[in-house]
């Protein structure tokens, strides 16, 4: 099968056009570089490579070196040089190394709508001739006229000189416009927080409309179930189907819209660029802790799920600033474990979204305590901003559907798997004889454990077998929740608080443990894992005996010790002067 | 004078690079190369880094990179 490779600069749009002609749902976003590993999907005749974007072949980052890798070993194949018709003149030098390698690729112009909007002409006829390699506007690529083009292009002599004025390619210069308010940093910071404040208020708040339709499902579950348990008969399979199976799903259905709504959020800004702005403008705040802007970007990634964020880490320029960054990620805390978590809390207030934020708020806290505590030299940032977009809806609930799919397949799988297994174990005694859950071999064994969770007021095994099933999937956790605790869960206020610790700092679920594995090593990824168990029983600890304060006063302390550990590094002086005048000291 | 002391609203020409190599040509294949006309166009919160426009590009760069980079104003 011929290869057909996608090649070119960050946020060029390969990823849109691989999407575009595989009809696939790979991840895009309006920002520098968001594919992070080659992804390869036939379409006709050819399997088409999407590869992660470049600013030159000299590499430097991961990305790239694989991008590198990859077409040095499939040389032969045709490459698509997609580039962005407002960046053309900028990525000539990239065109040339291309060309050096012995590659002579077909150009793509991507974004030509903008372009054209902003008074750029292109002529991609007039272009080809001119520079001798075939170039083709976006809109008028089709996969079946691929070897036409190609031929083609083999008929032109090859002309890429030093020259960079083309007769088929003209951009305006850029007009003075007024001040972009973007640009300054309060602004941006203010937006920032805005869009996250107001995408957690629209997937979770009440009264809006997730939880409006969340509400609806919830009913709808709960009357089925009901309807269904006059029918059914034998209490053994009544128990099976409506308090474990139905039960179960219902509760992770529920979540569906909050998550649907998170997902939306996140792409519309992701799409939008406007994030980029904030996180660069905070970047002096986050360097204190050992980040930068660029990763902050990554990390808000981490708050749809952790195991894709960990990989996009890829992406940073330096190891010990991907390392500071992979830590600190273990403790954003992914979509999946909100299900769990607003199971407690509902149980604890009727207005739960506030109790949300402020276990968002100690989870953010923790994660920059952690990377404080890791932190090294500073890390200097080079980051090229997107431009600023208007996102478009459309795409935005495209995209949504692949996370959506995910999620349902995950909570089934959950369901199916590990409630069906703990639903087994705790009807059965060890004599394999059918009895009340109390007696079963689970509880046998969960109650000899129960100590660990004993000093946070959680005396009851049902917990502690939920929080620890929540190592395998996060989603499980919610699920059994609903299959002990039908209604609300009966605990102390502190209790559920210390309990919500645990939901959402405890470690990510084994998935993203392999994640960390294959990115950093089994060794870091077995610390974490100790790490985050640690810190949320202490969060949890705190929480159980100071109530709200307690998880403050935890951060606080964590903070402190954080930064005396930082401050036995000596900091590097920047340059000669500097290091001099200490010296004298 | 350096990138770090440049003031916003005029242009400046970049004359060297004080960088080794991975580095450099990171910067290179961003388009910040000798002779490159830069504007300042934006600072971070405490002024540490700067965002600097580069023939329509907007790039973030911190204060150690900024800092080796000489400038001077056309």
């Amino acid at each position: 099968m011929k290869k057909v490779l996608l090649l070119g600069a960050p946020n060029a749009g390969k990823t849109t056009f691989f999407n575009e002609i595989t009809s696939s749902h790979e991840k895009t976003g309006n920002w520098h570089g968001v594919t992070v590993a080659p992804k390869e999907k036939e379409a006709g005749e050819y399997l088409v490579v999407d590869l992660p974007g470049v600013y030159s072949l000299s590499t430097l980052s991961l990305e790239e070196r694989v991008t590198k890798d990859y077409l040095l070993n499939n040389k032969k194949s045709c490459v698509l040089f997609v580039v962005s018709a407002l960046d053309f003149l900028r990525f000539l030098p990239l065109l040339k190394e291309i060309l050096s390698l012995g590659i002579r690729p077909i150009l793509l112009f991507t974004h030509n709508d903008t372009f054209e909007k902003r008074g750029g002409r292109l002529n991609a006829k007039e272009l080809s001739q001119e520079i001798g390699l075939i170039c083709v506007k976006k809109e008028d690529f089709s996969l079946e006229n691929l070897p036409i083009l190609a031929k083609k292009g083999e008929k032109l002599p090859l002309f890429l000189g030093e020259n960079r004025h083309f007769q088929g390619y003209f951009s305006p210069k850029n007009k003075k416009k007024g001040r972009n308010i973007l640009l300054n940093p309060l602004v941006s910071i203010a937006v920032f927080f805005v869009c996250l404040l107001f995408t957690f208020a629209f997937a979770y708040a009440k009264y809006f409309p997730c939880d409006l339709v969340k509400s609806v499902i919830e009913k709808i579950v709960s009357s089925l179930s009901s309807s269904l348990a006059k029918k059914i008969s034998s209490p053994f399979l009544r128990g099976f189907l409506c308090d474990c199976l139905l039960s179960g799903a219902g509760t992770l259905l529920s979540f569906l819209p909050p998550i649907a709504g998170l997902y939306f959020c996140l792409s519309l800004l992701e799409e939008s660029g406007l994030l980029s702005y904030g996180a660069f403008a905070l970047d002096d705040i986050f360097t204190r802790f050992g980040l930068n802007g660029r990763a902050v970007f990554s990390l808000s990634m981490g708050f749809g799920c952790t195991t894709t964020a960990v990989f996009s880490a890829r992406a940073l320029p330096s190891a010990s600033l991907k390392r500071r960054t992979i830590c600190s990620m273990q403790f954003v805390p992914c979509s999946a474990r909100l299900p769990a978590l607003f199971t407690v809390l509902s149980s604890l207030s009727e207005k739960p979204f506030l109790f949300v934020v402020y276990f968002y708020f100690l989870c953010l806290l923790c994660s920059l305590a952690v990377s404080l505590f890791f932190k090294g030299k500073e890390e200097t940032i080079l980051w090229e901003l997107p431009r600023v977009q208007f996102p478009s809806l459309r795409k935005a609930i495209k995209d949504l559907r692949f996370p959506v799919k995910q999620f349902i397949m995950k909570s089934f799988r959950a369901i199916f798997t590990g409630l069906a297994a703990v639903w087994l174990f705790t009807s059965l005694n060890a004599r394999l004889l059918p009895c009340p859950a109390e007696e079963s071999m689970l509880a046998w064994v969960s109650k000899k454990l129960v100590f660990l969770i004993a000093p946070l007021g959680l005396k009851d095994w049902k917990i502690l077998l939920s929080l620890l099933s929540g190592f395998a999937a996060k989603e499980s956790m919610a699920g059994l929740f609903a299959y002990f605790y039908p209604t609300s869960l009966p605990f102390e206020p502190n209790a559920l608080l210390a309990m919500g610790a645990l939901v959402f700092l405890s470690p990510p679920c084994a998935s993203c443990f392999a994640a960390t594995a294959a990115e950093e090593g089994k060794k870091v990824a077995i610390q974490l894992f100790f790490l985050s168990s640690f810190l949320a029983y202490a969060c949890a600890f705190c929480l159980a005996r100071l109530g709200v304060g307690g998880g403050l006063l935890f951060a606080a302390c964590l903070f402190f010790a954080a930064a005396l550990k930082s401050k036995t590094y000596e900091r590097i002086p920047r340059n000669r002067k500097h290091h001099l005048k200490k010296v004298h000291r | 004078m350096n990138l770090k002391e440049i003031r916003r609203g005029e242009e400046y020409e970049i004359l060297l690079i004080n960088l080794n190599d991975p580095l450099l040509s990171r910067l290179r294949s961003l388009g910040l190369t000798r002779g490159a006309k830069v504007e300042k166009i934006g600072d971070s919160l405490l002024k540490k880094s700067i965002l600097v426009n580069l023939g329509g590009v907007r790039v973030g760069i911190g204060r150690g990179l900024a800092e080796r980079i000489e400038v001077k104003p056309l």
